[in-house]
């Protein structure tokens, strides 16, 4: 009986996390939600973070190509709306009228004025003119910056040096331990970007409270429509996807079911080395997961966290592996710092080239 | 503090078996100090008297080698036994902690300066795991030394066949199942075993069939033994459209510490390492099965317990059971280790014996069953 309890105390120290990211979630539902006297503004599905709201000021950092935002004012009033990593050439929408950005020091920050009306909730979009025209058209995919920020500039010329390129998707770690230094400097490295970045985030994020990441960039996990192609971006920052995304991962993948359905997320479900493990924490979920992106019929899975390239196929659907962001890599394979440019359009998947940073 | 904890209850744990065993004061080594002190001074006291004064003076000396072991044990493994006076244990324990701190930094190493390359990892990461089993096991065993001084406990044979039923709870937030039957049997014959079990969910539809069959290559009269192990394992997780089968190889071994010493006695270290590959078939159309390899790498150390009991506390690399992978923070490690378990088997008279088990990684799995035994026992 005695071993029998001592066993029992034993077992009752062995308590860990089940549910290691379980706050993220939560985050995720106050992005795009703020309000002071007289003015209130929701901006829909979290697409932005507002980093800024005055009576007469707004500033919102882009988590999505398009932007909807539903704008109370308590009286008439003109709202400075600034939108920093904002698709290059977006206008902002109220009813039919479209209005250009004003000049600005940067391609991927829009500035607009905005009047309200009392008592009248305006309904505001910003997004390129072309944004839901059916076309093919490329983006970026990169992840795993790290210890690297101070040399990220680099690819961000590399990327911007393609012009077709439309934005860049990354799979996360982009800083190496979350600090608010590695944060500014990576918002300073961005002035070499000429498209916005949309991410999630990786292992090295979480790595300080989620509240950072939450205040400057919003959401952890988004998805957005783009050209009729849908992009899902998940967070698995604890080599592990939250049950409450799950449910919006469903949702999202009933969504784009019938179109073309991009989607990234830091580890990968099945690392291609299988013995190497870097992955998911549990292998059954890696499966289950594979499992609903088979289902919701997915087209291309896009990974990060193993700092090299890998092309494979899981579940049936192509997935790639681009962590070549300048982190610690994956040495002897010949593989550098470089980024994927992915071609895409309604009708499907086009040519996914890699793009070595350092060897032009 | 968890772990600190863990360590406490462990000593307890070592303490309350030793406690128990039989003839406690032949089975240890000769303690010099205890000697010297009672040679001198017994003439002028009655017996009782110098009993009651040498149990006093060993268990404060216990205490004092069990502190040693803890701290600076932890960094120093062989400690305890230094302090204990077992020179000979405590170098032994030294350097075996060497051997292990060598393997798991050769195998860190080798992932570090290849970023963990594709071709050298599944060599490293044995290497890493073994070499951390190792040197954890070489503390574990320096306070279990300390803390018991050995015991003349010793590991029970293994019934020719054996059949167990049970319930596992699993608390894992990825899955609803959370309830199991089990069952389990062993059969023996000569040098080879056969393992067959069946879990199955009771709300959900989930089940995982499993047959193990070994072989042993050694067997010492301490219960030092090694054996290959092949395993097929088919979990069907019906609920969430697929299913896994994984076929493995690996050799298992047990290393009775009482050869390392008589103050480790009652104690030994478990070891094993392979290969496996798994499959993971979708139920829906047109998602084609994934394959991957896996890599198989568990360290234990556990104690013979009273009454033919056993207690084990181990890390399992693999994170394919139900038990998956361990989150140590929330902040950092997520993704690489795999799961820590703790099992007792307690005999409880007859042909009966109770198996106890709980395991973290992703999920909290515990799970007891009753155990039945047919042939030879002991």
């Amino acid at each position: 009986m005695r071993s029998i309890v001592a066993f029992a105390l034993l077992a009752l120290t062995l308590c860990g996390c089940l549910r290691p990211g379980e706050e993220r979630p939560d985050l995720d539902l106050d992005v795009g939600v703020a309000s002071i006297e007289g003015l209130s503004v929701q901006v829909v599905d979290g697409q932005a973070t507002i980093r800024e709201l005055g009576p007469n000021e707004m500033i919102l950092w882009a988590q999505a190509p398009v932007l909807e935002l539903h704008i109370s004012p308590g009286a008439p009033t003109k709202l400075h709306l600034t939108v920093l990593n904002c698709m290059p050439g977006a206008e902002l929408r109220v009813g039919q009228d479209w209005t250009p950005s004003l000049q600005t020091d940067h391609p991927t920050q829009c500035v607009f004025d905005v009047r309200l009306e009392e008592a009248k909730v305006t309904e505001v979009l910003i997004a390129p003119r072309d944004y839901d025209t059916a076309e093919s058209y490329r983006f970026a995919v990169m992840g795993d910056v790290q210890t690297a920020l101070n040399t990220v500039d680099e690819v961000f010329q590399s990327i911007s040096a393609m012009p077709d390129l439309r934005f860049v998707l990354c799979t996360g770690d982009i800083v190496q331990d979350g600090e608010y230094w590695e944060y500014e400097l990576y918002e300073e490295q961005l002035a070499y970007l000429r498209i916005p970045i949309f991410s999630t985030v990786g292992n090295h994020e979480v790595r300080k409270p989620p509240q950072r990441w939450h205040q400057l960039f919003g959401r952890f996990s988004a998805h957005f429509r783009f050209k009729d192609v849908d992009f899902s971006l998940v967070d698995s920052g604890n080599a592990s996807i939250d049950p409450k995304t799950y449910n919006r991962l469903k949702e999202w993948l009933d969504e784009g079911r019938d179109r073309v359905h991009i989607f990234g997320t830091h580890f990968p479900p099945r690392d291609p080395i299988g013995g190497r493990n870097a992955s998911f924490r549990s292998r059954n979920e890696g499966a289950k997961l594979l499992a609903r992106l088979a289902e919701g019929r997915v087209d291309l899975t896009l990974y990060g966290h193993i700092h090299s390239y890998y092309s494979y196929e899981n579940a049936g659907i192509p997935a790639y592996v681009s962590g070549g962001g300048g982190a610690l890599p994956e040495r002897y394979e010949g593989i550098g710092r470089h980024f994927l440019a992915i071609s895409v359009s309604p009708a499907g998947l086009g040519e996914v080239e890699f793009v070595d940073v350092d060897s032009p | 503090m968890r772990t600190l904890s863990f360590f406490l209850v462990l000593a307890a744990f070592s303490a309350s078996a030793a406690a128990n065993k039989t003839g406690t004061a032949t089975s240890l080594g000769a303690d010099p100090v205890l000697c010297a002190d009672t040679s001198l001074r017994t003439q002028a006291r009655t017996a009782p008297q110098v009993a009651l004064r040498d149990q006093h003076n060993k268990r404060a000396h216990r205490v004092r080698a069990t502190l040693a072991a803890l701290f600076p044990g932890v960094l120093i493994h062989g400690s305890g036994h230094y302090a204990a006076g077992d020179t000979k244990t405590g170098n032994r324990l030294l350097l075996t902690s060497a051997v292990g701190a060598g393997l798991a930094i050769t195998g860190g190493a080798s992932l570090f300066w290849t970023g963990a390359n594709r071709r050298v990892s599944e060599m490293g990461i044995p290497l890493l795991v073994s070499g951390l089993g190792i040197f954890g096991a070489s503390w574990l065993a320096d306070v279990y030394g300390s803390a018991t001084g050995g015991t003349k406990l010793s590991s029970a044979v293994p019934p020719n066949i054996s059949a167990s039923l049970g319930y596992a709870h699993v608390d894992d937030p990825q899955f609803s199942y959370e309830h199991f039957a089990t069952a389990e049997s062993e059969f023996r014959w000569a040098q080879v075993a056969l393992r067959p079990s069946l879990w199955s969910a009771t709300v959900a539809n989930n089940w995982r069939a499993r047959i193990e069959a070994s072989y042993s290559l050694y067997t010492s009269p301490k219960g030092t033994r090694v054996r290959i192990q092949s395993a097929a394992t088919h979990h069907a997780f019906s609920d969430d459209g697929f299913a896994t089968r994984v076929y493995e190889a690996s050799v298992v071994g047990r290393w009775s510490l009482g050869d390392f010493g008589p103050r480790l006695a009652g104690a030994f270290a478990d070891l094993s390492v392979g290969f496996g590959h798994e499959t993971i078939q979708f139920e829906t159309p047109g998602a084609s099965n994934t394959g991957a390899t896996l890599l198989l790498g568990r360290v234990g150390f556990g104690m013979q317990t009273p009454r033919g009991g056993e207690s084990s506390f181990y890390y399992d690399h693999r994170r394919d059971t139900l038990a998956g992978g361990l989150s140590p923070s929330k902040r950092r490690g997520s993704g690489f280790a795999g799961h820590l378990g703790l099992r007792h088997r307690q005999p409880l008279g007859g042909r009966f014996a109770i198996r106890l088990a709980t395991e973290l990684g992703s999920a909290w799995v515990a799970s007891g069953a009753l155990e039945a035994r047919w042939g030879k026992l002991r």
